[in-house]
Parts: structure tokens; sequence; C-alpha cells
């Protein structure tokens, strides 16, 4: 059980993360979703210790992080995004550090990490140092030193960069593992289609805010099965804006977004009534180059929520 | 206590797996202290000149003499001055160089013939080390230069050593046929060669008893010296190390253990004191076993080494923790190595230095602690006067180390 309240880092002028809170349950993946720079890996660091919050309270398994630290950290597993491995060591020298490094210890530590070499395939690469490993095997040790010692809450940071999609797909199941025995899963992706495949629940963070949060069913009624329809080219704002409650099928469309370089729009069956729409725009001058219909989704919820694409 | 044995156990691991730069760590130091401390005479004498001076006298101008005086001024280990024969006498009694050479008339002609040629070197008896390095240096350089001209002159002056532009080899063809021509001129001449007709006459020669009486106090003065500079050098290279866990990430990733970075922290300090007393028993070893050396407290020397290894190191810790890049930091830990390193003792022996200089040297780590190795060494102190000395020692160990705890999670968050 992870609970985030009101969270806020600065970094001097720099705010990393403005304000965010939301709450993870035992045996839940909850996804963190949100461009480069949203404030994901800022948030988990708040949780594991890393860093210290300039506001808010953050409280794992019912104990504040900042009043228990030590406590806290015995308990939870962290996959940090950046690769965190003694090059020099071999693989299982790393696992059994690490293991140990959590209080993990003599047969114990020696099964676990046999059991997570063989789930990340890398049983025969055992006694190999770091330094002659592959990226993806890297990845792979990096995300198994997190686990070693079956934490009760484990903190994922987009684990999966760099992974081939086999051991990707291993990867994710393993993750889908520890959260049906009753672990606590936070995932920070800016991967639309794992976050939708992984993640029971979803926080979608821009700019170091929560902008929206829930099931992936509650988001997708956000969106009320609308479509975006996303046009290029030249506009005037003013004249837009007076225009659209005008034109037939288009009076309720949502402006998600109008520059005079972009008109993002949100309408149901928007593709059914483009004609109108361009007709209406070709009327009042707009020049439009270039159309883009996206289905409702978590991209186009993110688009319709922050008014640009997830992976600019 | 676990956490701390836990972080050590994996930096010796770490250590194991890299043996070579231990190696260097020990044999580096030695490299430098021993070619500086032989030009310095070993440490009796006062320093006057760092590299031996050779005076060279013949009655006609030979092409042997030439490739020596040339050599002198090429990367020789002495200086070469030609002069007269009469000149050279004077001046080498009066104490003014470390070796005469007198090269008899029409050398080359009689080498070529089959005699025997005497060379005459005259070596300054006010100087211990230097003659020898010169009888050593010239041994070498008579043969390298006198045969390479005999045999190879004329090919090597017909090879156009001087690259093509934009060639930065040799054509193989020409590599190919002087080395050929050099197998077969070796081959015939190997009967010539063996046992060698160009002789030095020493004058005058050392026994071999006053050589090895020389040897030993050279070495039993200047070996405590070597080893704390070694231990200097090790506690800059291993306290270097944080830098490469920061690199790695793996710091940050134990700052999310409940094992701590600081447990991390005492942990490489007990490492590093393992591999400092393994690097001071070795060397102890060596100088006991090979060399003959006799000390009056091997144990007590060797631990006193080893904690102050320890100091060293945890003076570096903090300095490493100060940089803001790995560059940085390695200035600042060099800005700290460099004087401690002259001034240490280890390269210019306390007795050598002018007197204010030398009260600085007992004010650095290194140099305090070389005056207690020495003594506890040569047996004028024991373990009992070390009390003190290893309360001062630990503190300076306390400090280093809780300052760069201190220092450490800021380095470790800093981006
Ligand atoms: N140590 C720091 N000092 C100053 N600014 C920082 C620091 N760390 C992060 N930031 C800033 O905080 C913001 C959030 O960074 P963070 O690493 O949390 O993003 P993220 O969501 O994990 O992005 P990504 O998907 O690229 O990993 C960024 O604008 C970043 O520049
Ligand atoms: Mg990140």
């Amino acid at each position: 059980m992870i609970q985030i309240t009101e969270l806020q880092k600065r970094y001097g002028d720099v705010t990393a993360v403005e304000d965010v809170s939301f709450e993870a349950r035992p045996g839940e993946i909850f996804g963190l979703l949100g461009p480069n720079g949203a404030g994901k890996s800022t948030t988990l660091g708040c949780i594991s210790g890393l860093l210290k919050p300039s506001k808010g309270s953050v409280t794992v398994l019912g104990m504040d992080a900042q009043l228990e630290p030590t406590k806290v950290k015995s308990r939870l597993g962290l996959v940090p995004q950046e690769l965190a491995l003694y090059e020099d060591l071999s693989a299982q020298e790393n696992l059994e550090f690490f293991g140990a490094a959590w209080g993990l210890g003599g047969a114990r530590l020696r099964d676990r990490v046999s059991e997570v070499l063989d789930r990340i395939g890398l049983e025969d690469r055992r006694r190999d140092r770091v330094t002659t490993f592959s990226g993806g095997m890297k990845r792979r040790l990096n995300f198994a030193c997190g686990l070693v010692h079956e934490p009760d809450v484990l903190l994922l940071d987009e684990p999966t960069v760099g992974v081939d999609p086999q051991s990707r797909v291993k990867l994710l199941d393993l993750v889908r593992e520890e959260a049906e025995r009753g672990r606590t899963v936070l995932y920070t992706t800016h991967y639309m289609e794992e976050a939708e495949s992984l993640c029971d629940r979803l926080a979608i963070v821009d700019r170091g805010r929560v902008i929206a949060c829930g099931t992936l069913q509650e988001l997708s009624t956000q969106l009320a099965e609308r479509e975006l329809v996303r046009l290029g080219g030249h506009f005037d704002v003013a004249a837009i804006r007076s225009l659209l409650p005008q034109v037939p099928e288009w009076a309720e469309a949502e402006i998600v977004q109008v520059t005079t370089e972009h008109l993002v729009l949100a309408k149901g069956e928007a593709s059914r009534k483009l004609p109108s729409l361009f007709s209406a725009l070709a009327n009042s001058g707009a020049v439009v180059r270039e159309t883009v219909l996206t289905r409702p989704s978590l991209e186009s919820l993110f688009i319709k929520l922050t008014g640009k694409e997830l992976r600019e | 206590m676990r956490p701390i044995l836990q972080a050590a156990w994996k930096d010796l691991q770490r250590h194991r797996r890299d043996p070579l730069s231990l190696i260097l760590w020990l044999a580096i130091p030695a490299c430098i202290g021993t070619l500086i401390s032989l030009a310095f005479g070993g440490g009796s004498s006062p320093a006057s000149s760092p590299r031996p001076q050779l005076l060279l006298a013949e009655s006609d101008e030979s092409l042997l003499g030439s490739i020596l005086a040339g050599a002198g001024n090429g990367g020789a280990p002495l200086d070469v001055e030609r002069t007269s024969i009469e000149e050279g006498r004077r001046r080498i009694n009066n104490g003014e160089a470390s070796a005469l050479l007198i090269l008899p008339p029409n050398l080359a002609r009689a080498f070529l013939d089959g005699e025997p040629a005497n060379l005459e070197l005259i070596t300054n008896p006010a100087q211990r080390i230097l003659p020898q390095m010169v009888e050593e240096s010239l041994e070498m350089l008579l043969e390298l230069a006198f045969y390479a001209d005999q045999l190879f002159g004329e090919s090597l002056r017909d090879l156009d050593l001087e690259p093509q532009a934009g060639q930065w080899v040799l054509p193989d063809l020409r590599v190919a046929a002087l080395s050929v021509e050099v197998n077969q001129v070796l081959e015939g001449l190997r009967q010539v060669l063996l046992p060698p007709r160009l002789q030095v006459e020493f004058v005058p020669a050392p026994t071999a008893e006053e050589d090895a009486e020389h040897q030993a106090t050279f070495l039993s003065i200047m070996l405590p010296g070597f080893l704390l500079m070694a231990l200097l050098f090790m506690a800059q290279g291993l306290s270097e190390d944080l830098w490469k866990e920061r690199e790695w990430g793996v710091l940050a990733r134990v700052t999310s253990a409940p094992l701590g970075i600081r447990n991390l922290l005492a942990g490489k300090g007990l490492a590093s004191l393992c591999v400092m007393g393994l690097a001071a028993s070795f060397v102890m070893l060596l100088a006991t076993y090979v060399l003959g050396q006799e000390f009056a407290h091997p144990f007590w020397a060797t631990l006193w080494s080893t904690l102050t290894g320890l100091a060293l190191l945890a003076l570096f810790m903090p300095l490493q923790l100060l940089g803001r890049t790995r560059q940085g930091a390695n200035m600042i830990t060099s800005c700290v190595l460099i004087p401690l390193f002259l001034l240490g003792g280890s390269l210019f022996p306390l007795e050598s230095m002018p007197d204010f200089i030398a009260v600085l040297s007992g004010w650095t780590p290194n140099g305090y602690a070389l005056v207690h190795l020495r003594a506890l060494i040569s047996g004028t102190s024991g373990p009992a006067q070390l009390f003190l000395p290893t309360l001062v020692l630990i503190a300076l160990i306390c400090i280093g180390f809780g300052l760069a705890g201190v220092l450490l999670p800021r380095f470790v968050r800093r981006k």
C-alpha cells in the first residue's frame, strides 16, 4: 500500500513534482504514465528515500517514509530507470550483494538468487561479469536486483526500456505474478500499450501534476467514446472559437486546443462528420494541411488532457 | 556490524577481480622512488645533482665518442661532457663529476682488428650511488652504441628513417631486408661478441662487501618511505572508487536499501584496510625474506603502515566527494597528493631537506607516520611508544570518514 498526498519536490527554481496524490493498493499494479520530464522518477525517488520531498507526505504500508525510513526501505524493492549494477561483479555477485543489502542471507538468499536468475533467463551467465553483458541483459539483471529480496512494495521505473520483446513479455509476467501474490506494484512508463495491458489503475502525470487518475475503464469514460481530430495548418484562433458553435454537427464538439497552427477537437463519431467541418473551415479562410483522427485510447485521453502527444 | 561486513566483502570481491591495479599501486611508487632516490645518492649525502655526470676524454675523436656524448642529450640517465684527458683527471680529483671515461686512441680500429680495447672509467669516491649508476648505464650504452654502429651503421644510414608524408610505417620490404641482414650479421659475429672484446676497467671498483653494505643501508633508509608512498597512491586510488560506484548508479540504489550508504562507506574503509594490510605485509615479507632486511618490530611496523594507509584514505575520501565531476575530484586529491608525495619524506629523505621543510614534513600525515615507522623498524622505539601516535591516526580516520559520511548523501543525489 502506497499513499502519496500532495507531494511536491523542488530543485531550486525547478519544480519537478508540483502536486501529486494517489494511492496504490496491495495486489494492484498501479501505473504512472507521463511524458519525459513529467516527474515520474522524482515521485519514485521520494518514495524510495533517495529524495526528500519538499512538501506532502508519503506513506508506505502505513508507515511514514520520512519518519521511519529504514523500516520503509526494508519493505521496498526498487528497479531504477538507470542501470544500477556493479559492472565488475558477476550477475550472481550483484544479486547476492543487493539481496544482502536488503537483509536477505544464508540459504534463503542463495535460493532466491538462483530462482531469479532462472526467471530472467541469465542462469547460464550467472558467473560472468556484468561488463560482458548486452544492454538488454543488464536491464534484466537490473530488474532482478530489485525483487530478489521479495519486497512487499515494488517500485518499477520504466523497467522494460531497451529489452527485447520476448524478454519483455517475461518481465511483465513476473510483474503480474508479484501483484498476484498480493504485493503493491508501482509501475512508471511512457508506453501507452504497456500501461493499457498491464496496469489495473493509472495516474496520468504531466509537468509534475496528476491530470487524471482511475481504472482504464474510468479513464476512457472521461473521453466518452469521443474521437480526437487533430488538424494542422493555419487558423485564426478567435474566428474558430466563434465559428464552431454554428457549424452543423460540430456545435457540441470540445475544443481541446487551438493555436494559429493546430486545432484539436473531441467529438463522437467524428470521422463521419468531417466533410461539414472542412467546408466550414474553408469558408472561414482557414488552411488545413494535415488531418489526424485518433480513436478513444489513453493516448487520445492524454492529448485531450494536456493538448500534446505523449511521446513528444 | 553485519551490513559493514557485507559491504566490505563486496569490495574485496571486486579487488580480487582487479589485482592489476593493486600491483600497479605498489609498482609505480617503487619505480619512481627507486629512480629518484638513486639519483640523489641514496639519501646519505645532501642532494647535489639529480643526474650523474660523466666526463668523456679521448685522444682522437671517434664515432663511438660522438655517440656516447649524444646519448647524454638523448634519453640516457646521465649527463655526458667532453673534456681533455688532463682536464678530466683534474675535475674528477676535485670531485666535480661522478666519473671520467677515457677512450684509447684508434678504438674502433682496434676492435675491428680483433684486439681487446681497454676503456678506463675513473669514479668519484665521494659519491656512492651516482658512479654506480654511471657504470651500469655506461656498460649498456657502450655495447649498444658500439655494436649498433659497427654492425648496422651502413644499413641504418641507408634506411630513410623519415617515413613518407602521411605514412607512419617504414616500407615492409626495407624492414624485411634489414632484419635479414641483422640476422646474418649477428650469426657471423656471435663468436666475436661472446665474450665481448670491449671491456671497461673500473677504477676504483668498490669491493663486493662494500657494495652489499651500501645496498643494505640504502634499503633500510628508503624502504619505509617507499611503503608509505605506495600506500599514499593506493589511498588516492581507492578513494576514487566512490565515483565509479556513483557512475554505475549503485550508490543511489544502496541509498534506498536498509544497508544504507554510510555502512557502504564503512565497508569500503574495512575492505581498504584489508587491501592495504596485504600490501604492507607483502612489502615487509619481501624485504625480510628476499632482500634480507632485518626489522626490529616487523609486525608492529606492518600494522602501523596499514593504519597510516587508512588514515590517508580518510583524508582523500571527503576530498573526492567535494568534486563536482570525477576529473575535478581528481584534481583536488592530486593537489593534496603531490605535496604529501614531495614532502612526506619518501622521495627526499628528511635529512636532506632544509630545516623548515623538514618541519613541514612532520606535519603531513605520511611524514608523521614515516618518522614512527622508521623508529619501529630500527628499534629506536617499540609498540609502547606508539600509543599516542596511534590515537592521532585513529582520530584522523574518524574525522575523515565522518566528514565523508556527511558529504556522501548529497554526493549521491547531485546530478
Ligand atoms: N537533480 C535535479 N535537479 C534539477 N532538476 C531535476 C533534477 N532531477 C530531475 N529534475 C527535473 O525534474 C523534472 C522531472 O524529472 P523526472 O526525472 O522525474 O521525470 P520523468 O517523468 O521520470 O521523465 P522520464 O520519462 O524522462 O524518465 C524534469 O524537468 C527534470 O529536469
Ligand atoms: Mg524517469
